[in-house]
């Protein structure tokens, strides 16, 4: 299990030509601006969808890479958020020391966070996670001079070349791209990914072999939170302001979804689970209100019968295909 | 003390099967609205006997069905497996009782007030109290004294062992699921008594049973008694003094036996 799991790691995703792959998805950022330059729904849509696969593909460097399940970070998708709404509603920074402050404050908040939490493992960290995030809505709902309270921050003004949708648009896609790129070639193809995994699948060998393991989940939770802090602080450029559902349960509970469908042992497998969570979410809300129904149900079976994810099962289908056709080559 | 219904289910379930059950407050909601319903049918004493047994039904249902799967898979899979089944039962529950606060009348014996020490205390409050300490004493009889309790802690321990003894570990792990879920029901059964009952509780009371259970130490029963005392005692006085940030009193105290006693007040410490 272990070996073919870090094999198929090896060979899976972007491989190492990141730079190629940074140019080829900033080209393709801008064809699709300049396509979809006068329509707004589908510029909103495609920019929903890359803030989630953002979050989902942080929120994975813990839950897949890392083996922590984290249920907190929905509080820090709400930290990042609210600090750049804050920043540039209250104390008027422009939108880009705003997107920069945002991840730091986000990171910080995840080191606190993650020092207390790290105290313990498995269940028990999930739970503690699950309270920080709590703690960290009620907070945001309750002190209402700060942050609004349920009324949210709305007035984000946007001005220059980000002023108009399409520029807001190719900004986010940008930062997207970007970030992923980083997130493959500095936390999961490099010496610290494998030290990851490593902690993931044998915590005491790990340690025996001298690394020091809870200074790397405590750095692995930091990094996802930084991440975390730019989707936050890009979810509320997209949509004007902070809202304290920006860092409710059901906010923590978006990542973990799509990464658990997508395929927790998987770079691409949040990026699919994101682009099927969405698009899920907007075919389900035309019948019923019941998405968490929905949601819950299609997690139970993926649990039961795909644990790990549709991406390894659609690639298992497609190594038996061409097997079944005789070309091993490709298999 | 109604806590301490929720905390001990949740504290049993994991000490024997190692499960933390996220769905314990979905459990517990599902009590709630099971004696309000049932309460509306049938007279009140019968609905509340009724409602847990059939929590307990559906816990063991739901053990036999998904959980028993998932066993042998990592931790992880099983947190999630529960945080599906919140999810269902969340959204289950709105769409039979609806998104609007129940509340259930109460029988007219519980009603009124009694005269103690020179305050009024309502009945209900009496009630609620009597019906914990009980359930208390029970299990922790049931747990300690008898042969029943003998062979659950065995199967806690050692279920490899206890199993080549010749005990169904697997008839063990459903009875305490379903154990687990009766008392949840119960504490929703009871809490239905004391406050209305509304959807999206689920989640805010699995968090308090949790932080109990981290303060009394995992699968210790007299854990989260003295657990749910600590945290019934100063949520009290946290509304007393900052009625706005009750709940924080709650998780300075669980940071804090976090930071000197990771493994709770009564617990034995993790072993990795």
């Amino acid at each position: 299990m272990t070996e073919t799991r870090f094999r198929e790691h090896m060979a899976s995703g972007m491989g190492r030509s990141y730079s190629l792959w940074l140019l080829a998805l900033i080209i393709a950022a801008i064809l699709l601006t300049y396509l979809f330059h006068s329509n707004i729904f589908v510029l909103s849509l495609i920019q929903e969808l890359a803030v989630m696969i953002l979050f989902a593909t942080a929120y994975n460097l813990m839950l897949g890479f890392s083996g922590l399940l984290s249920f907190g970070h929905g509080g820090l998708f709400g930290i990042g958020a609210y600090t750049l709404a804050l920043l540039m509603v209250k104390v008027k920074l422009s939108a880009l020391w705003a997107l920069m402050a945002a991840p730091l404050l986000t990171s910080i908040a995840a080191w606190g966070m993650g020092w207390l939490c790290l105290r313990l493992t498995g269940v028990y960290f999930a739970f503690l996670t699950l309270a920080f995030s709590q703690l960290i809505w009620a907070v945001i709902w309750k002190w209402r001079s700060l942050t609004g309270g349920d009324d949210g921050i709305i007035g984000i003004e946007l001005s220059g070349a980000i002023g108009s949708s399409a520029g807001l648009f190719l900004l986010i896609l940008i930062v997207v791209i970007v970030c992923a790129v980083l997130i493959k070639m500095l936390l999961i193809d490099s010496q610290f990914g494998f030290a990851l995994r490593l902690i993931r699948e044998n915590p005491r060998r790990a340690r025996a072999i001298g690394i020091n393991v809870r200074g790397y989940q405590l750095l692995v939770f930091c990094a996802s939170g930084f991440f975390t802090g730019i989707a936050g602080a890009l979810y509320a450029l997209h949509s004007g302001g902070a809202f304290v559902e920006y860092a409710s349960v059901a906010k923590s509970f978006e990542p973990i979804w799509c990464s658990l469908v997508g395929g927790i042992y998987t770079f691409v497998g949040p990026i699919v689970g994101a682009a099927l969570m969405l698009g899920l979410d907007h075919f389900i809300s035309r019948f019923t209100e019941s998405w968490a129904l929905f949601a819950g149900a299609v997690l139970i079976i993926v649990v039961l019968f795909a644990p790990e994810g549709i991406v390894r099962l659609a690639e298992c289908f497609y190594r038996r295909l061409f097997r079944r056709v005789g070309v091993e080559k490709w298999a | 003390m109604n806590l301490f219904l929720l905390a001990s289910g949740l504290s049993l379930i994991y000490g024997v099967l190692g499960v933390v059950n996220f769905a314990h407050g979905s459990f517990y909601l599902i009590g709630a609205y099971f004696c309000y319903t049932c309460a509306k049918l049938c007279p009140f004493w019968f609905a509340f006997v009724i409602a847990p047994l059939a929590v307990g039904a559906l816990g063991i249902i739901t053990e036999l069905c998904l959980l028993r799967k998932v066993y042998q898979s990592e931790h992880i899979y099983q947190l999630l497996l529960t945080w599906g089944l919140v999810l269902v039962f969340g959204d289950l529950c709105k769409l039979v009782w609806g998104v609007d606060k129940k509340t259930l009348g109460l029988p007219t014996v519980l009603a009124e007030a009694m005269r103690l020490f020179g305050t009024k205390i309502p009945l209900v409050q009496i009630f609620a109290t009597l019906v914990a300490a009980i359930v208390a004493a029970l299990l922790i009889i049931v747990l300690y004294k008898t042969r029943i309790g003998a062979l659950i802690r065995a199967a806690a321990a050692d279920p490899e062992v206890t199993s080549a003894l010749g005990v169904d570990t697997r008839k063990v792990y459903t009875a305490v699921f379903g154990v687990g879920c009766w008392l949840a029901g119960l504490g929703g059964a009871v809490s239905a008594l004391l406050m209305p009952i509304y959807a999206g509780s689920d989640l805010e009371l699995v968090l308090v049973a949790f932080i109990i259970v981290v303060i009394g130490g995992m699968g210790s029963i007299i854990g989260s008694l003295v657990g749910s005392l600590i945290t019934g005692l100063l949520y009290a006085l946290g509304i007393l003094l900052v009625p706005r940030f009750a709940l924080a009193f709650l998780y300075v105290l669980m940071v804090g036996v976090l930071i000197i006693r990771p493994w709770g007040l009564l617990g034995r410490p993790q072993i990795d």
